[in-house]
């Protein structure tokens, strides 16, 4: 039986931040297609402000019952808010599996920060956000600035192709067709957490510079999904 | 030791991070703030952060490896990943 999330982790008693313990592991099932060669041998914790800029944390030695000190997460670095946890999969060294936890789930632990943690940590996002705001409309040209204000995106014109870069973090650009529609959505980012205008900056910058490396770095989809 | 004459002029480092960006101002004939925009610069490529020299009109951006004092802007962004 999938153990409850909530019994898969607890707050560590004596941290007087975010730090978690695995405490337990219980069966699970086989992971279809997974060999040794691509998954890692242990229990995964990823964390970050939102789940587009995860960071990732291989627990070591992960075996039935065994106990795991996850990293510490402070709130002031990683908002407790956003924590994300994913246990679901693990090779388990007892039976010599890799075994699959369906346990993945957003932690929302509203009770490690105050009201007044809250509050400060939404100035400083909020400041944060201005910040890059405003250094992306320095970056924009006259037309593309215009662009931004009345309608919440920029426009790119490579030598073949028209993109739509929206306000957002991933699967925020978009290839445009000659009559205006969207074809493809796509999805490349900065690899640590930066708030959206700076992300959006990024992207710009990449597309207008080195499209080939954009195309190659980018997730892609159908309009639509 | 000779040294390339360099027109005054101000330009301006902007390194993203988590907080919107580090901005670092210099004015090309003061040795001490090029220096200062410079060790921020090799700082963050260290880092694996790239590196665009803009202008002020937000034309096209050109990437740079190193250090450009005659540079009215250079942003440097992180790594970019496939999402």
């Amino acid at each position: 039986m999938t153990p409850l999330f909530a019994e898969m982790i607890a707050p560590s008693p004596a941290a007087t931040d975010a730090s978690i313990v695995v405490s337990a592991w219980d069966e699970g099932g086989l992971l279809s297609g997974a060999t040794a060669s691509n998954v890692h041998p242990t229990a995964v914790l990823t964390y970050g402000q939102s789940n587009a800029c995860l960071q990732t944390f291989y627990g070591q030695n992960a075996s039935a019952g065994s106990v795991i000190q996850w990293p510490t997460l402070t709130l002031a670095d990683w908002p407790i808010v956003n924590l994300n946890v994913n246990c679901n999969w693990i090779y388990n060294t007892q039976v010599n599996q890799i075994m699959q936890y369906s346990v993945a789930s957003s932690f929302v632990g509203a009770s490690f920060e105050t009201p007044e943690e809250t509050a400060k940590r939404e100035l400083k996002r909020i400041a944060s956000e201005a910040r890059a705001e405003e250094l992306l409309l320095m970056c924009l040209t006259e037309e593309q600035r215009g662009c931004y204000l009345a309608n919440g995106f920029i426009e790119i014109n490579t030598d073949t192709t028209r993109y739509r870069i929206k306000k957002g973090r991933s699967k925020n650009i978009e290839k445009l067709a000659a009559d205006g529609t969207t074809e493809l959505l796509y999805c490349v980012h900065p690899d640590i957490y930066v708030p959206y205008g700076d992300n959006m900056l990024a992207q710009k910058l990449l597309l207008e510079t080195d499209e080939a490396k954009f195309l190659k770095l980018a997730r892609q989809w159908p309009a639509g999904r | 030791m000779e040294t390339e004459a360099v027109e005054s002029g101000t330009g301006m480092l902007c390194c993203m991070n988590e907080d919107g960006d580090k901005r670092i101002m210099w004015d090309s004939s003061n040795r001490n703030e090029t220096s200062e925009a410079e060790k921020v610069f090799d700082e963050y490529k260290a880092k694996g952060y790239m590196a665009y020299r803009t202008d002020k009109h937000g034309q096209r951006g050109e990437i740079i490896d190193t250090f450009d004092v005659k540079a009215e802007r250079i942003i440097m962004q992180p790594q970019m990943v496939g999402g």
